[in-house]
């Protein structure tokens, strides 16, 4: 159902943030930091129903007789444990920091570190799936800044290491500064459309 | 090394093989692995967004501010539990009201950081790319900065016309300049497929750095447990 | 039971049949045709014994219906004419039950399915009907008898002839169709009614089947081929043997193993072979900004990595704040990732056992700010009011009316800060910190500076930044190379080599296995298809 008070929100406290990087009133300015601090309060919140409900689907898997149930009474094992320990002593305590050292980390390294194989195995097969100019181009430079950005076992190649300079300097930043400048114009054009209410993804179309 | 120390290593060498199983295929054991570290991440932002926000931030101002603060902490504390009602399919529509609020702070805040920390410093530094001093000479190292700045704009054009050339491509006849946007457009691919390959190497690095820094640490663990039984 | 071949079809009859059951030709020969002894059997009918035409006409049959059958009889001796019927509504019934009789065979005396090809002198004698009314008709008779015919089998020649011949039903359109009182049935007595007698229907050949399967011998085999197959579809077959092994799977394997061993190497055999890059002009400003620092600065640190990268961004930003700490610098540490805050304790306490940080005092962890770029402009504008608390409950900031920590002492807004230091490892944070800090640091008369050290992947998207004029980005370490490269420029010998030396090797073999591997991944094929292709020409 359209309603026009989300639109008139959602534009409205917009209107005010917005207005509030180019003009400087007093009144404009403190309704603008309090707009922005319930607004962070609201994300955190909104972090918390997100808990919740993964809580809430999990729980329903692992109670049903499912295939997956078992990766669920995972998930709900390392989500009450971490919820009991953080909770009770604070998320910078030493229990906190054990199961952040010996749990999190161990596991988000180590699927980090997978990726490094994943992704040679890519690049090896890239010149057999699309082998263009573009390829090449793309192959060619990632060798290159890989081999300048380590040592090279203290070998100096001449000319190869001013080469990953100047693609980094030159060739890279105008590609990424194109990449930045449309980035941007997409972001600027999606934010306005939900400022002018042609966009309404709080549920206000 | 205590024991809670040999404990969590220990853990820790396990969850890591248990991870680098992966490589040699999906399996049931690294998938209960990747679950439980959601579920340890899920606790942790739960926990660090309670201590962090929601206690010192929704309710403690209510009993600590004077009479207008606390009229004033009210409307989060009535917003955050409108919001709460997106946890039921039946009544998601009641949250819609503060999520209306979010998004218009969101997207103000999107474009102002786009427009004013992006677009025009990035425009602007394009311009600058050509701004030699009236007072310097002109000699070869103003020359290669001009033919690099030369490079840039060129490549910061014909990148962004990429982003028109599919559009223009459609068109069943061209006009003279739709023909020289494409044509920019072709260029500024292979800029982008150079940046690409800059920033493949990049998480590449990332990567290997993060495999390193595992390896090392199984390596240690495996002297230490021989350390511990050789003696 | 006798049985009599049809001369028409070749299918088996009873010998009583006088008509074919499946093509309806006339099983015993013609003694020439006559419009009184011609008649179309109806094998529908006459075939079921227990069917209408199987029974007495008066044990079982219901009452109207009996009525009906002598109207039928009295129909048959009259002449069709409109005049007469409207004369004797009950005798005014069509003729098709002529033929109902006890000896189980039905037949249609009159009708013909050659009405329509009679001369139009008959045809006209249908007075009463429109012209437009009566070519309808007779289209659709012919119509339906087309479909009659295409269902049997075509009589021959002769017999169309003689069953034509004999014909002389074409009033019987006429009876259909005139809108004349009812004779009979429950609505007997009405004028325009629908007919509800059974002949206002359309007498049609009922399609014939046969109970019998006349099979021939190269049917007979294709049943047996397919029985055969039915057969061997019922059997569980094993399953085709799935290769578990694929080449990729190899390829995979390969460049794990070749990858594991390159890392290992350096780590289990070698220590610190590989020298420390010279000099990074990223690097180098940061260092020159830290060692300008006044004493005591303020600054503010982001912690904004995910744990995945912390070996590569703890191991780069090491060097870093062993050169602010030395400095004196006081640390605030702030977060926009909910891991953010344990980082930056983690990260902290790694520098302990050299050198002693009280918290409160040397350093401060203000913990988690959410929202993204609505939290981080939050905390722009007003750092107290965002992040009022520590992450452990403590007053962090100092006002008029409270006491705060010494180490966030003086901070009021941003700008009090001497430096930002950033840590990040994804390119959208990264540019959100730079998009939300840069209209307030770019201010000339802004001393606060901007530094970055950032995962090897973010260079690409942070350069244009740092290369830019004005330069919102003021320095800049780029993943270990970064913080290698500052390690040897501050003159700290503790990077830590063998990180250095495994990241050396790895980075070539993975450069190796791209080049090497991607070109023989693409190269043999080639060559191969080449080969291939000559060879088919040779031959």
């Amino acid at each position: 159902m359209r309603n026009p008070v989300y639109t008139a929100i959602a534009i409205g406290v917009g209107i005010v943030v917005l207005l509030g990087y180019f003009l400087q009133f007093d009144l404009l300015i403190n309704l603008r930091i309090i707009l922005l601090e319930w607004a962070t309060i609201l994300v955190a919140t909104t972090l918390l129903i997100g808990v919740v409900n993964l809580f809430i689907v999990h729980w329903r898997k692992s109670t049903t007789d499912q295939p997956n149930r078992v990766n669920s009474i995972a998930l709900l094992a390392g989500l009450t444990i971490t919820l009991g320990v953080a909770g009770w002593f604070g998320p910078t305590d030493p229990y906190s920091l054990w199961i952040f050292n010996y749990i999190l980390i161990p596991i988000e390294a180590s699927l980090m570190g997978i990726l490094s194989v994943v992704l040679i195995y890519a690049g090896v097969r890239l010149l057999r799936r699309k082998p263009n100019l573009l390829s090449i181009v793309f192959i060619a430079t990632a060798v290159v800044i890989l081999l300048m950005t380590g040592p090279l076992f203290g070998i100096d190649i001449p000319g190869l290491a001013e080469l990953r300079i100047w693609i980094g300097k030159v060739p890279a930043v105008a590609g990424a500064r194109g990449i930045l400048l449309g980035v941007s114009l997409g972001i600027i054009a999606a934010g306005l459309r939900i400022l002018m209410g042609a966009d309404r993804p709080y549920g206000g179309n | 090394m205590n024991l809670a120390d040999w404990i969590g290593a220990f853990l820790g060498f396990v969850l890591t093989l248990l991870v680098f199983s992966y490589l040699i295929g999906d399996n049931p054991l690294f998938r209960i692995t990747l679950h439980m570290f959601i579920g340890v991440s899920a606790g942790f932002v739960a926990v660090v967004a309670i201590y962090n926000i929601i206690l010192p931030r929704l309710f403690v101002p209510i009993f600590i501010n004077n009479s207008s603060q606390q009229i004033l902490s009210l409307f989060p504390l009535i917003l955050a539990g409108l919001l709460f009602s997106k946890i039921s399919p039946r009544f998601a529509f009641i949250g819609n009201l503060p999520m209306s609020y979010l998004v218009g702070v969101s997207a103000a805040a999107a474009i102002g950081g786009a427009v004013t920390g992006t677009l025009i410093p990035q425009v602007l530094a394009s311009m600058n790319l050509f701004a030699v001093q009236s007072n310097q000479a002109f000699d070869a190292s103003v020359g290669l900065r001009l033919v690099n700045g030369i490079i840039i704009l060129i490549g910061t054009v014909a990148t962004l016309a990429y982003f028109q050339f599919g559009k223009y491509s459609q068109a069943s006849e061209k006009t003279q300049f739709q023909t020289w946007i494409d044509g920019l457009g072709q260029i500024g691919q292979v800029f982008i497929a150079l940046t690409f390959g800059f920033l493949f190497a990049g998480i590449l690095s990332a990567a290997l750095t993060a495999l390193i820094g595992r390896v090392l640490f199984l390596v240690d663990f495996i002297r230490d447990i021989l350390g511990l039984l050789i003696g | 039971m006798e049985e009599i071949y049809c001369p028409q079809c070749g299918k088996t009859n009873p010998i009583d049949n006088k008509f074919c059951d499946f093509c309806l030709a006339h099983l015993h020969p013609q003694e020439g045709g006559s419009a009184d002894s011609e008649s179309i059997s109806v094998p529908g009918i006459g075939e079921n014994q227990n069917g209408l035409g199987g029974h007495d006409s008066d044990s079982n049959v219901p009452d109207w219906l009996s009525e009906l059958q002598q109207s039928k009889e009295v129909e048959n001796e009259e002449p069709l004419d409109s005049d007469s019927e409207l004369g004797k509504p009950a005798d005014a019934i069509s003729d098709w039950m002529t033929g109902v009789s006890g000896d189980g065979e039905a037949t249609i005396g009159e009708f013909s399915p050659a009405a329509p090809f009679l001369p139009d002198q008959e045809i006209n004698e249908s007075q009463d009907i429109p012209h437009w009314l009566n070519d309808a008709l007779i289209e659709e008779e012919t119509q339906d008898l087309l479909e009659d015919e295409r269902l049997e089998e075509v009589p021959s020649a002769s017999e169309e002839k003689d069953v034509s011949q004999g014909d002389s039903s074409p009033p019987k359109i006429r009876d259909e169709t005139s809108g004349d009182r009812e004779n009979a049935g429950p609505l007997a007595g009405l004028k325009g009614v629908l007919s509800a007698e059974p002949g206002a229907a359309r007498v049609r050949k009922p399609r014939t089947y046969s109970a019998k399967l006349k099979v021939s011998t190269s049917q007979r085999a294709h049943i047996d081929l397919l029985n055969s197959l039915l057969e061997d579809e019922g059997q569980p077959q094993p399953l085709p043997q799935r290769r578990s092994i694929s080449q990729q799977h190899m390829l995979r394997w390969g460049i794990a193993l070749v990858l594991l061993m390159a890392i290992l190497w350096p780590i289990v055999f070698t220590n610190q072979e590989m020298p420390l890059p010279d000099y990074d002009e990223g690097s180098a400003e940061v260092n020159r900004l830290i060692s300008q620092l006044p004493e005591n600065a303020r600054v503010l640190v982001g912690f904004d990595f995910e744990p995945g990268l912390a070996a590569e961004l703890d191991t780069a930003a090491k060097p870093v704040f062993d050169h602010l700490l030395s400095e004196g610098a006081l640390l605030t540490l702030i977060s926009t990732s909910p891991s953010g805050p344990i980082l930056a304790e983690r990260f902290i306490q790694s520098f302990q056992a050299d050198q002693l940080l009280i918290y409160g005092l040397e350093y401060v962890n203000l913990g988690y700010i959410p929202g993204g770029a609505v939290g981080l402009l939050s905390f722009i504008e007003n750092p107290q009011g965002t992040i009022p608390f520590t992450i452990d409950g403590l007053v962090a900031w100092e006002t008029d009316e409270r006491n705060g920590l010494p180490a966030t002492a003086g901070i009021s807004q941003i700008t009090d800060y001497s430096m930002i230091i950033l840590l990040v490892d994804d390119p959208d944070t990264a540019r959100m910190w730079i998009e939300q800090l840069s209209p307030t640091i770019i201010n000339p008369q802004v001393l606060t500076s901007l530094v970055l050290i950032t995962s090897a992947q973010l260079e690409p998207v942070v350069r244009p930044y740092y290369e830019s004029s004005p330069q919102p980005v003021n320095g800049l370490v780029v993943g270990l190379r970064g913080g290698a490269a500052y390690a040897r420029i501050s003159g700290g010998d503790d990077f830590p080599g063998k990180f250095w030396d495994a990241f050396g090797m790895g980075t070539f073999v993975a450069a190796l296995l791209i080049l090497v591997g991607g070109l023989g991944y693409y190269v043999i094929p080639e060559l191969s298809r080449t080969a291939r292709g000559q060879e088919k020409v040779k031959r």
